[in-house]
This record gives structure tokens, C-alpha cells and sequence, in this order.
């Protein structure tokens, strides 16, 4: 029997994109001029894995994001009570709020969140009363007024009592239809967090007219499906763009914060043996993370003879090998992941340029790495085919060129199998153009 | 220009290698060409250049020692001008790691030597490749360094026979 491709994408009507149905089995190689859609496709199986992968986080981080008004009225409450002021007391409230918060994203049910919020709630109902009891025997005024106004702003709504005491219950009812909604979400996960996901990607807001992910031939995701399926075959995607993002804090790109937050995990692969051949055959020299005590954890690139440099400040093509070095190294990298390298020849001299297809070569011969390359490199391409084909991994590998549709600025996805020709004809206009403007 | 049978012949009578004359479709083949045949169908006939090398050492008492030549050579004409086009089939390549620029001018300069420099060569050689491989070829010769020159012509079958027949 065929096996059917690990995963297979199709997308209509996306950007450039005008067609596109791509495999990928282990090393997709797409080319195409500029602006023909590579790095939209690239973008979209990013924040598509992202999202699928990553449901359950996702879901949790927007349920802390839509709760943290709760928290923050929480605090207040506590702290403007006044009462209480035995030190041991508030510091163990505190902590339980702390742990409160936390728990969204570490607790394996959310059930469970749920019943502690509540009580955290009641606890701080039964506080309130105590404190007006209090109040009223000793006659002091309380902020009541304030803690309105963060109620109505909170549960969005103007009609609210005048005394707090009577709200709790509703804070109770919204944080509990807050959770009953990411449980739903959970338990049926809805595509829609998918086209969130991408909206706020995308800046124009464009989706695609058909978007469908298929493994094995079975469709896992599409905008005509009402839920996502879990992912068997990716199960973490990367995507490097670029190797400048290195070190980049708050650089409004989502991947390039994902990325850097990847490379800073701690792993316990330091002596992988890819990441030894880049440091020994290529680089000459090690990438490592600098903790720092008083500031940020930074990257360091130790070169062979003992010299020690600050990564942002090595040549550019050193980085490209470093954070490939650094996922090595925390063991960031499996057969469950799919690397997606925009332009991985870019800041490479031509000999690195074929030392980084090799690498990727063997990465995924011996890790079952999966890759999603575009390239505008002819060397790339020849290296990724005749490597793998050295290899003997070459049927996991497969070629597509971008060609203008008949609707302007718009790109068909040809599939080329392992056939490379295609692509050197259309990165042969190039030596037309010197053999017409040269000698 | 295009083809020429009849000066093609008469080259060969010229030369006194007419023995040498083959059909194209038959020397392509021979080469490896797996394209579907016949490729040519006017009984297109052409000079084979290693038969023509291998009588000519033989004549030169240095037989089992040719020198390197281009595989066909044939005439093109406009009726005004005649140029012989000299052709190298490279069927055989699968990768193009094994392009030897050193043998690619050998072939040239083997061929204009026993073709008789006073004749008129054709100023383009041309380079046959399997369709599959012709814009690798090209992108290999431009990376060549130096450079190929730009008359060292990579192209496959089809091309050839759209420009001279």
C-alpha cells in the first residue's frame, strides 16, 4: 500500500497564492520570485501548528487575559479591606493568589481552577462582611464606591447594587462562564480559535478562501470544519525568518518572540552530535547561554580558540548555524517537528549555504526533522536534492515552483516531485539578464 | 541558418570521411538520448565526429590515440553562408557535478584541428543535455569559474532542433 503523505496542505485564494496542495513528508522545498506567497504559506502552517498543538495553552492563556480584571479586583479588595493585618494572614492570601493565577496554565483540570476561584471568592465575600460588621461598630467608612466602579467594569454591566456585598455573586457567575467557555473550547476545539489566531496575524485580516491540512488523507483542519483535530505527525513547528531576530526583545513579530524564548529553554542535549559537526566542521566555535545574574540570559558564541563573543555581534551566518545549534542542543528538535526556514541561504556564504543543506539533510535522515524551505538559492536546491539523494532520503523530498496564474499577482504551487529543472529555469532569467545588460 | 543535408554530405566527401556519415536519430540514440524516436524524420544525416577522430589517427600513425572531439558536427546554411555546427550530446549526465570545463574546450579545439581550421566553424558549440538537466547545465556553465564563455551553449534536443532543423 502507498503511504499517504504525512500532511498535505491545500490553500485558495490566499494573498498571492493563488493554488496551492503541498506535501510534506520530510523536506518541502518551495521556490518562486518574490512575492509569489512562500513566506504567506510559511506564516500560515506556523500559526496553524501553533494553534493546533498548542490548543489547550492557548485556550488558558486567553482564559488568564479575559479573568485578570478578576485578579486585579481580587488584590484590591484584600488589600483595601484593612482589616486582618496580621502579617501571616495576608502573605498567605497572597500566595494563594499567586497559585491561583498560576494554576491556569500548570493545573491538568480545569474543574479544579474553577472550584478554587470560587472560593477564593467566597473567602473574600466572608471577609467583606466581616469588615462591615467592623465598620459599623467602629463607624469608619470603607471604599465602597471604588469597588462599584471596578464591578460594573469587570462584569460590563451599569446595574449593579450599590452594595458590593450583593455583586460577589455575580463576579462568581462570570468567572464561572468564563471557565465553562474555555472548557467548551477545549472540549470541542472550535476552529474559530484558529481564525482568531490568524486574524491577528495577518494584518489586513485576509484568510483564505480554502484552507484544509490533511494527514494521512484524513482532513485534521479546515475552515469547513467546525473543530480542529488534535495533530499527530507535528507536533511543535518553529519558523525562522530570519537570523537577525536573535536576542530582538518586544519585536512585535510573534514568531520572533516564540523563537527566542525557544532558544533560551534549557535542554539536556548539550552534546548532540549535530550540533557538535556545526561547532567543529563549520562555525568553528559553540553557542552558549550567558545566565545572567543581573540582567536578561544573553547568547554567547565561544569561538574554538577560546575568544568569547556576544552572538549579536558575530557574523550573520554564524546565527543562522547558532540557532540551529541551540535547538540542537535543548532538544527542541524531533520527528514531531516541523522547521520552517523563509530563506535559509540568506547571510551565507556559498559554501555554508551547502553545509546548512546538509545539515538539514541529515536532520531529517536521522531525526526525522520535517522542513518547510523557500528559497530563492539555486545552490539550496541542488544541495537538498543531490544530498538526499546521496542520503537515500530523497523520496521524502519534494520540490515546488511557483508560477504566475492567469489572475495578475497571482501564484499557482506547481508540484515538481523531485524534478529541480523547473526551478533552475526560472532562476536562469538571471543569467539572461547578464548575458543581455553584461558582455 | 538551418540544416543542410546536402552540404552536410559534401562536407563529408571533403573531408574524405563520408564512412562517417550517420542518421541523427541513430547517433542520438547512441548517445543515450531517451527521447521518443524518430526524433528526426527527414533522413537527417550528420558526421560522426569520434568515427571521423578515430580514421583520422589512424591516417596520422597514431591509431588507439584520438584526440578529444565534439560527438557530430553538420552544415547550416542561408544559402550565402555555410557554418559547420559542432554539437557534444551529454545524454548521459545524470548530475552535473562531472562537467569538466577543461574537457568541454578539449572537445572544441579537438574537432576545429580535425575538421580543418581553414573551414568555417560556427562560432556557438553546442551542449545536448537531457530536458531534465538543460537549465542545470546552464546555471552550471555561468558558475563555472571563469565563467564558460557565453558561445559554449547548454540546451537539450528539442532546442536544437527548433533553432537548425
Amino acid at each position: 500500500m502507498v503511504q499517504p503523505p504525512n500532511i498535505r496542505l491545500k490553500t485558495e485564494n490566499f494573498r498571492a497564492v493563488n493554488k496551492a496542495d503541498i506535501i510534506i513528508n520530510g523536506i518541502t522545498v518551495v521556490a518562486g520570485e518574490n512575492g509569489c506567497g512562500k513566506s504567506s504559506i510559511s506564516k500560515l502552517l506556523y500559526f496553524l501548528y501553533k494553534t493546533v498543538s498548542n490548543y489547550n495553552f492557548l485556550v488558558r492563556k486567553k482564559l488568564v487575559f479575559s479573568l485578570k480584571d478578576v485578579f486585579r479586583f481580587i488584590d484590591i479588595v484584600q488589600q483595601e479591606l484593612g482589616f486582618r493585618k496580621e502579617r501571616g494572614y495576608r502573605t498567605e492570601f497572597r500566595k494563594e493568589l499567586s497559585e491561583l493565577r498560576r494554576n491556569l496554565y500548570s493545573s491538568e483540570f480545569l474543574e479544579d481552577e474553577l472550584k478554587s476561584w470560587i472560593n477564593i471568592i467566597d473567602k473574600l465575600e466572608d471577609m467583606y462582611k466581616t469588615s462591615l460588621e467592623e465598620n459599623k461598630s467602629s463607624n469608619s467608612g470603607n471604599s465602597t464606591a471604588r469597588i462599584i466602579f471596578i464591578i460594573k467594569d469587570i462584569l460590563k454591566n451599569n446595574d449593579i447594587e450599590n452594595e458590593p456585598i450583593d455583586s460577589f455573586s455575580k463576579v462568581k457567575l462570570f468567572v464561572e462562564s468564563k471557565f465553562k467557555e474555555a472548557l467548551g473550547k477545549i472540549e470541542s476545539r472550535p476552529t474559530s480559535l484558529f481564525i482568531e489566531e490568524l486574524k491577528s496575524v495577518f494584518s489586513d485580516g485576509d484568510l483564505p478562501k480554502r484552507f484544509e491540512v490533511l494527514e494521512y488523507d484524513d482532513l485534521i483542519v479546515s475552515f469547513d470544519k467546525s473543530n480542529l483535530s488534535i495533530p499527530y505527525n507535528i507536533q511543535n513547528a518553529i519558523y525562522i525568518d530570519t537570523p537577525m531576530m536573535i536576542s530582538v526583545e518586544d519585536s512585535h513579530n510573534v514568531h520572533w518572540d516564540d523563537l527566542n524564548e525557544l532558544l533560551l529553554q534549557k535542554g539536556s542535549s548539550n552534546n548532540n552530535p549535530f550540533a557538535t559537526v556545526i561547532s567543529k566542521q563549520i562555525i568553528m566555535g559553540d553557542v552558549v547561554i550567558d545566565e545572567g545574574i543581573y540582567s536578561a540570559d544573553d547568547f554567547k558564541f565561544k569561538r574554538s580558540d577560546g575568544a568569547m563573543f556576544n552572538l549579536l555581534d558575530v557574523a550573520t551566518g554564524i546565527k543562522s548555524f547558532s540557532i540551529l545549534q541551540l535547538l540542537l542542543k535543548n532538544g527542541t528538535l524531533t520527528d514531531k517537528t516541523l522547521l520552517i526556514i523563509d530563506e535559509p541561504e540568506s547571510n551565507l556564504h556559498p559554501q555554508w549555504i551547502i553545509e546548512y543543506a546538509r545539515i538539514i539533510v541529515l536532520l531529517n535522515k536521522q531525526l526525522g526533522v520535517k522542513f518547510f524551505l523557500a528559497t530563492h538559492n539555486p545552490d539550496m536546491v541542488s544541495a537538498i536534492r543531490y544530498i538526499s539523494e546521496k542520503e537515500n532520503t530523497l523520496d521524502k523530498v519534494n520540490f515546488y515552483l511557483a508560477e504566475k496564474s492567469e489572475e495578475r499577482f497571482k501564484y499557482d504551487y506547481r508540484f515538481l516531485d523531485k524534478e529541480i529543472d523547473p526551478i533552475f529555469g526560472s532562476f536562469n532569467i538571471a543569467i539572461e539578464r547578464i548575458n543581455k545588460y553584461g558582455i | 541558418m538551418k540544416y543542410s543535408k546536402f552540404k552536410t554530405i559534401k562536407l563529408s566527401v571533403l573531408l574524405n570521411k563520408s564512412e562517417c556519415l550517420v542518421d541523427i536519430n541513430t547517433l542520438i540514440i547512441k548517445e543515450g538520448c531517451l527521447q521518443s524516436m524518430p526524433m528526426f524524420v527527414k533522413s537527417e544525416v550528420i558526421i560522426d565526429m569520434d568515427c571521423m577522430e578515430r580514421n583520422l589517427s589512424i591516417e596520422q600513425g597514431r591509431a588507439g590515440t584520438p584526440n578529444k572531439s565534439m560527438d557530430s558536427a553538420f552544415v547550416i546554411s542561408d544559402n550565402i553562408n555555410n557554418e559547420i555546427l559542432l554539437v557534444e550530446y551529454r545524454f548521459n549526465y545524470t548530475q552535473m557535478k562531472n562537467l569538466d570545463k577543461a574537457s568541454l574546450f578539449g572537445k572544441v579545439v579537438g574537432s576545429i584541428a580535425a575538421l580543418n581550421p581553414m573551414l568555417n566553424i560556427h562560432p556557438k558549440y553546442f551542449y545536448i543535455f537531457n530536458s531534465d538537466l538543460k537549465n542545470q547545465a546552464i546555471r552550471r556553465f555561468r558558475n563555472m569559474n571563469p565563467s564558460m564563455p557565453n558561445n559554449y551553449i547548454a540546451t537539450d534536443i528539442s532546442e536544437l532542433k527548433a533553432l537548425y532543423f
